[in-house]
């Protein structure tokens, strides 16, 4: 999905490729069809092209608006008394890798309650309640 | 070089108080906030049992071992296993490593703390009043409890190899 939209009025004129102080436009002829080109790496969200437009094509509003685009999405693995999120099973694969050897799905919290556990005189019945 | 000192504690001097928690956070933070400290008391009130829990030091340092970026190193006078903020990017995978939870980290200033002796003079162990936490040398008796447990902690957590 492109950020730079333009709707169904453009004519191809080339007036914003022409007037784009960041030759952040291009535009390729091939095959009986021109393609306008646009690169947001050099867009410097000037508006110039918006303003020179003679269609009135060019949707510029969303460039100004800002929105998140998800990145990515990854499983998480939580704390299994408390449910706090810990990783991600690729950061735990990465750490157990490092580690050799597996690891509790403990948050800190319930790590330090277990390894005090061990220390305990005599073993209470509860041993991992908070 | 001097010998390993190792903060030991005495779960059956503890009498819960968290004084340790509130000097700590103030050492190195400035502030009376428990959730800060690098050292924490566990409590089992329904039998009295309080276990002052931190940083173990450990010779084999899981924390150590999982740094992507070597930013944590064994420091050479105290034997400390000691953070380099400078290189650390803040991944936390020695946070997930810690077998003590004794690696946390501090939401507000987005990086990872742990005890560091406060440079061979542990303020917790200054102001516990019991002696619960201590401040002494590796060969003392004292320690054979705690170390057995952390020995027996990581045995335990090695069973559940999948």
């Amino acid at each position: 999905m492109s950020y730079f939209r333009v709707n169904d009025n453009c004519n191809g004129c080339l007036a914003c490729v022409e007037n784009c102080p960041a030759s952040a436009l291009g535009f390729d002829d091939q095959g009986g069809r021109r393609t306008l080109k646009h690169n947001m790496t050099k867009c410097a969200r000037c508006g110039q092209c918006w303003r020179v437009c003679p269609q009135r094509a060019i949707e510029f509003q969303h460039l100004l608006v800002g929105e998140w685009d998800d990145v990515i999405a990854l499983d998480l693995i939580h704390c299994r008394l408390c449910g706090e999120v810990l990783y991600s099973p690729a950061f735990q694969q990465k750490m157990e890798s490092k580690l050799n050897s597996a690891s509790e799905t403990l948050c800190p919290k319930h790590r330090q309650y277990a390894a005090a556990a061990k220390m305990l005189p005599s073993k209470p019945g509860e041993e991992n309640k908070t | 070089m001097m010998a390993k000192k190792l903060l030991t504690i005495d779960p059956e001097k503890c009498t819960g108080c968290r004084n340790c928690e509130l000097v700590c956070s103030v050492r190195h933070y400035g502030v009376s906030n428990p959730s800060l400290a690098r050292i924490q008391v566990v409590k089992w009130e329904h039998i009295g049992v309080y276990i002052p829990m931190s940083c173990q030091q450990c010779e084999d340092a899981p924390c150590l071992e999982v740094c992507p970026q070597d930013a944590i190193y064994r420091d050479e006078v105290l034997e400390s296993v000691t953070i380099n903020h400078d290189l650390c990017i803040g991944c936390k995978m020695c946070v997930a490593a810690c077998p003590f939870g004794a690696m946390r980290w501090n939401t507000g200033r987005g990086r990872v703390f742990k005890c560091n002796l406060c440079d061979g003079d542990p303020q917790c162990v200054r102001f516990c009043y019991t002696r619960a936490v201590d401040y002494q040398a590796t060969s003392n008796v004292s320690t054979g409890r705690m170390r057995q447990a952390a020995k027996s902690y990581a045995r335990a957590t090695r069973h559940h190899k999948r």
